[in-house]
């Protein structure tokens, strides 16, 4: 029976109760009732229209500050000059003082000479960058901290507080008005018991994953260095309160998931066995403590920036959390302190990371089969017109706050197409792909959103259009969501589950590849605007919602309730002709629109950075002024990665860059083109090799087996020629005993055996000459999980330091540490900076010293650096070498530059060096 | 004139009985249909229906209170004629009704003398409050203005109301 039956039942009472109640005469007494048709604002107050613009803007002008602020917010201290808010490559320079030891450098200090003298070594001033939300500098500190810290939290505050206002006003309303409501069954023995388990798994796990976020706060905060007896982590001073602003967002939701799963589910679990709520409010309740535990499980994934793949394969691991799982087992007596290891290699597979896991599909199965059967348990209901109203209503509001979050999104990664350099045609059409994915869907479904609420509003949506219109709604929707989910989970780690979008995953990359700063990743995976997966699945389901509801609707009707469909007028065909010419033209020209705009700040740039003039400038990172930077000709003994090789009458160090090669030569620097590249290449036979050896093939075969020469694979020298030898039955560089390393020295024309590799992952670091020094200096690889070889008969080819080295490589199964005696020697002697990190992409950690070398008074180093250190044995290695040029007086870092092993360029621009005092404190570099 | 002269009126088939009634009773039938039609021309058209029907219904009926009498009549002809219409605050009072009087159909004989039984036991502003509100359709605030109380107490009062009228009935054996 429905509400208006039971109104008409009223007809029943007592004619006396009605005279008594009447207060007509009352009212007469005052006022005349006037017609009570609303106003034309009242209406459109009221629309959900009204709704929708009014919640997008207000989200689109708090997060706008949220977003600028937090995003801002500095990661560590900056190396630009007060008031200049510049990113150049005197960024790359550490320009502090000797500060205290223990702390980190001031963001405003400024060493006089230091900045001036690499400006006049770059030839460059540094220039003005447009990009996003550059907080501080002219500003001063002041303001620059109201806008980094206080700002947002005031604004969140006050969102929160009138949130909080509106649940108050809510939840009275609701409890004196139960519109709408079903009655609350009494629950079955199994639902309570399901419930009562559900409560207490979430109250168990919670403590568990406060923990780890705790603990993974505190990691934020922390350094991993090499020691001699292996990793040890260490407390970089004052580092949390520089990133308590980029954390406090980032752990926010984790945080609060953690707290609010288990007081969802106990009470739930209460007032649902004592029939204080309807079945709706337990379903509600149900699902929101399960999304909590699974938020909480996966940290919300998606604000740090990690993929969703790469936690669930290695429990979590990619924050170095591991080391939290035996902490807490050692605090609550799992197992004994001699247990606990400093070494999270140990911890990466085990059992225990994943023990999250196995608590998050408990509480999720005893959600489920809460759900089920309380779901089932519910009276079958006609869903009330008032009921899709709401549905839509939620959708719409969703949806736009999802389009005003994307349009906040596109608007913010403008500024930083301008700074885009060497921008090809191709990364154009994709970044205006993305671009029109990344707001066209959200926009299109606010779109749909409205259109369904204001038919629905005037009577003129029928359930079949309604099913329609709310199903493509939420397919869009799931769509966005999932894409979005893919690119915010996506940091190069995330592949299986990126593959399911390769071009998006492209574009992604491109992107990241191509502008500076990280400016896509950077506002994808703004804790603000990375809520967008979120929302998107919020919406979707709202959507699903509706449609279920609309679905339901159409059932149970008799053909008669179901409104007719609408006789259409006859459309002239002309008038039809021009509507869709007209639409057609439209969207031509918003997508042309949009390429244009794209296509124009790439073609400035282009302009600008091959006519020297403000497009390079602004992309004062580009590959001309790196090579400007490095005009003093760099020692041999430092190249620091990629590939040693001849480019004409010069030898260097190549470093592709895209199609690029970079050349850092002893005599300068110079920036080849692929093409140019390739007519390098030499064909040397094995032949050639056992010749230049003097070996018979006799002993040619037994010392080294049948032999090719690889053609990409030659490296010359003004003195000498270094060959790489393939085995000749695989030309697959990765199986293990393919490599030997053979220099013919130009000069007696011999050729030395410098080097017979075993090596599992070597294919992406071929140093050449000097690389293949560097190789074994380095210490780079762990060589304890492989087995390798050195061949030394001919120990006077090998360089001075050289013989050193491998004096000290322990062979057969070298240990970590025992390999890189250069790294004791130059943490001794000159305070070599040891770790650095990656803006917005964690920490990252120079393990070892590779080499070091000292020409006048400057002292040339080089660090190798793995980007991550979840990375596998199996997997390419991505890690990247620093090289750093200090003054070797005073250990003051003059320039850093951070380069490629394999494909991955990080981002440069807020690379910051630390050094190890004689105490082991982190220190300011330059610190005597 | 008093009603005992009206219904006279009426039973004697003398169309000064329609004036009459429209003189008294007629600001009274147009509260009662606006509050459910929310609009001008549609309670008009309800309430010259309502005089056509009393004038076909009296005689032979003779109601004890032709107030309460045209009240129903003009009640049940807006109800009826809003069907093909919306009234948001109507349909507020529908849903909080729903939530405190579900039965079914074949129980619906039974309601009206419980629901009687239970005005009874109310107190008199309480009672007021509840029929002002769901017999007569009055909005909240014009409740709240009327009986000098803030919209907020008639809200609770209401609320608590309901939840007496649910309890009534649940222990009478109807399941809400």
């Amino acid at each position: 029976m429905n509400g208006r039956k039971i109104y008409e039942l009223l007809n029943g009472v007592d004619d006396a109760f009605i005279e008594d109640a009447d207060v007509t005469d009352r009212l007469a007494a005052g006022a005349d009732r006037r017609e009570r048709e609303p106003s034309a604002f009242s209406r459109f107050m009221n629309s959900p229209a009204a709704a929708a613009i009014l919640s997008g803007v207000v989200a689109f002008a708090v997060l706008f500050f949220i977003v600028r602020a937090g995003h801002n917010a500095p990661v560590g201290p900056d190396p630009t000059p007060a008031g200049h808010g510049t990113e150049s490559v005197t960024d790359l320079i550490v320009t502090e003082p000797v500060t205290e030891p223990a702390t980190l450098p001031e963001r405003e200090t400024e060493v006089p000479g230091t900045t001036a003298d690499t400006e006049k070594a770059t030839g460059t001033l540094p220039a003005q960058h447009p990009g996003i939300g550059i907080i501080g500098g002219a500003d001063g500190p002041t303001l620059a901290l109201i806008l980094r810290t206080v700002l947002p939290l005031v604004l969140a505050a006050a969102v929160v507080g009138v949130g909080v206002f509106f649940l108050i006003r809510a939840i009275r309303r609701r409890a004196v008005l139960p519109r709408a409501s079903r009655p609350a069954y009494p629950l079955t023995k199994p639902q309570s018991i399901l419930l009562t388990v559900l409560a207490a798994l979430c109250v168990v796990f919670a403590p568990y994953l406060l923990t780890i976020q705790i603990e993974t706060i505190r990691f934020e905060t922390m350094g991993l260095i090499a020691t001699d007896h292996g990793y040890e982590m260490v407390t970089i001073p004052g580092r949390f309160r520089e990133m308590l602003p980029q954390l406090l967002p980032l752990f926010l939701v984790p945080l609060l998931t953690c707290v609010a799963g288990p007081v969802l589910a106990v009470v739930n679990a209460v007032r649902a066995r004592r029939r204080r709520q309807t079945d709706r409010c337990t379903v509600l309740l149900t699902s929101l403590t399960a999304g909590c535990a699974a938020v909480a499980a996966f940290r919300f994934r998606m604000l740090g920036g990690l993929s969703l793949y790469d936690d669930l394969m290695t429990g979590g691991s990619t924050d170095l959390a591991e080391l939290m799982y035996w902490r807490y087992y050692r605090l609550f007596g799992f197992i004994g302190p001699n247990e606990f290891r400093n070494d999270y290699f140990l911890t990466r597979y085990t059992v225990y990371p994943h023990i999250k896991y196995i608590f998050l599909g408990l509480i999720l199965a005893a959600a489920g089969a809460a759900l089920i059967l309380i779901l089932r348990g519910r009276p079958k209901t006609t869903p009330t017109e008032e009921s899709c109203r709401r549905s839509v209503r939620v959708l719409t509001v969703l949806t736009s706050v999802l389009a005003a979050l994307s349009l906040l999104g596109c608007i913010s990664v403008i500024p930083a197409l301008f700074t885009v350099s060497d921008i090809s045609l191709t990364d154009t059409a994709f970044i205006g792909y993305a671009a029109l994915l990344m707001l066209g869907l959200p926009a299109a479904c606010f779109v749909l959103a409205v259109i369904l609420s204001v038919r629905l509003k005037k009577g003129k949506l029928s359930d079949r259009t309604g099913v329609v219109l709310s199903a493509v709604t939420a397919g869009l929707l799931l769509f966005l969501a999932l894409w979005m989910f893919a690119l915010t989970g996506n940091n190069f780690e995330g592949w299986q589950l990126t593959n399911l979008f390769p071009m998006e995953t492209w574009v992604l990359l491109l992107l990241s590849g191509v502008v500076k700063n990280n400016a896509w990743q950077a506002v994808l995976m703004n804790p603000v605007l990375s809520l967008r997966p979120c929302l998107a699945l919020a919406a979707g389901a709202a959507a699903l919602v509706a449609m279920v509801k609309f679905i339901r609707r159409r059932g149970p009707r008799p053909p008669e309730d179901v409104k007719p469909k609408r006789e259409k007028a006859p459309v002239d065909p002309q008038k039809r002709k021009k509507h869709i010419i007209g639409w057609c033209l439209a969207a031509a020209a918003v997508i042309v629109t949009v390429l244009l705009v794209v296509g124009i700040a790439a073609l400035i740039n282009m302009i600008g950075s091959r006519s020297g003039g403000p497009g390079k400038e602004a992309s004062a990172l580009s590959v001309t002024d790196r090579v400007l930077v490095c005009d003093e000709p760099l020692p041999e003994g430092i190249m620091p990665a990629g590939k040693v090789q001849t480019f004409g009458k010069q030898t260097g160090l190549f470093v592709r860059k895209r199609e690029q090669w970079v050349l850092f030569a002893p005599s300068g620097a110079q920036v080849c083109t692929w093409q140019e590249k390739e007519q390098v290449r030499r064909s040397y036979t094995a032949e050639d090799v056992r010749l230049a050896l003097g070996w018979d093939d006799e002993t040619f075969r037994s010392k080294l087996g049948e032999r090719t020469v690889s053609e990409n694979h030659v490296y010359e020298y003004p003195d000498a020629v270094l060959i790489r030898m393939m085995r000749a039955d695989s030309d697959d560089p990765v199986y293990n005993g393919n490599e030997v390393l053979v220099e013919i020295s130009r000069a007696d024309r011999r050729a030395y055996l410098t080097a017979c590799t075993y090596t599992a992952k070597s294919q992406s670091t071929y140093f050449g000459r000097v690389g293949a020094r560097l190789y074994f200096e380095m210490g780079c690889y762990d060589f304890s999980s492989h087995e390798y070889l050195l061949y030394t008969e001919h120990e006077d080819a090998l360089p001075p330091y050289g013989a050193g080295i491998l004096d000290k490589v322990r062979l057969g199964s070298g240990q970590w540490g025992s390999l890189i005696p250069v790294r004791d020697a130059v943490r001794a002697d000159e305070r070599l900076a040891f770790l650095f990190e990656d803006n917005g992409r964690g920490l990252c950690f120079g393990s070892a010293v590779c080499s070091y070398r000292q020409v006048g008074d400057r002292l040339y180093a080089c660090l190798y650096a793995e980007q991550d250190l979840n990375q596998t044995e199996d997997d390419d290695p991505d890690g990247a070498l620093l090289a750093v040029m200090l003054d070797a007086s005073d250990g003051r870092v003059l320039y850093a530059q951070l380069f490629e092993a394999e494909n991955y360029i990080p981002d440069i621009s807020d690379i910051r060096i630390y050094c190890r005092g004689a105490d082991g404190v982190l220190c300011d570099p330059a610190m005597p | 004139m008093d009603d005992p002269s009206i219904i006279a009126l009426y039973f004697a088939r003398n169309e000064q009985a329609v004036a009459e009634t429209e003189k008294v009773y007629g600001r009274y039938c147009m509260t009662v249909s606006m509050n459910i039609l929310s609009r001008t021309q549609d309670a008009e058209e309800c309430v010259n229906d309502t005089y056509l029907k009393a004038w076909n219904s009296i005689p032979p009926t003779r109601p004890r209170s032709l107030k309460a009498y045209l009240g129903r009549i003009v009640r049940n002809l807006s109800l009826n004629r809003l069907r093909d219409r919306r009234n948001e605050d109507l349909l507020l009072a529908f849903d909080e009704l729903e939530a405190c009087i579900p039965v079914r159909d074949e129980q619906a004989s039974e309601l009206p003398g419980l629901i009687n039984d239970f005005l009874r036991t109310l107190s008199d502003l309480d009672r007021r409050l509840f029929l002002g509100r769901y017999w007569y359709s009055y909005p909240i605030p014009t409740l709240a203005k009327v009986y000098g109380m803030t919209s907020n107490a008639v809200t609770i009062r209401l609320s608590r109301t309901r939840t007496a009228l649910r309890t009534y009935l649940e222990e009478r054996g109807y399941r809400v």
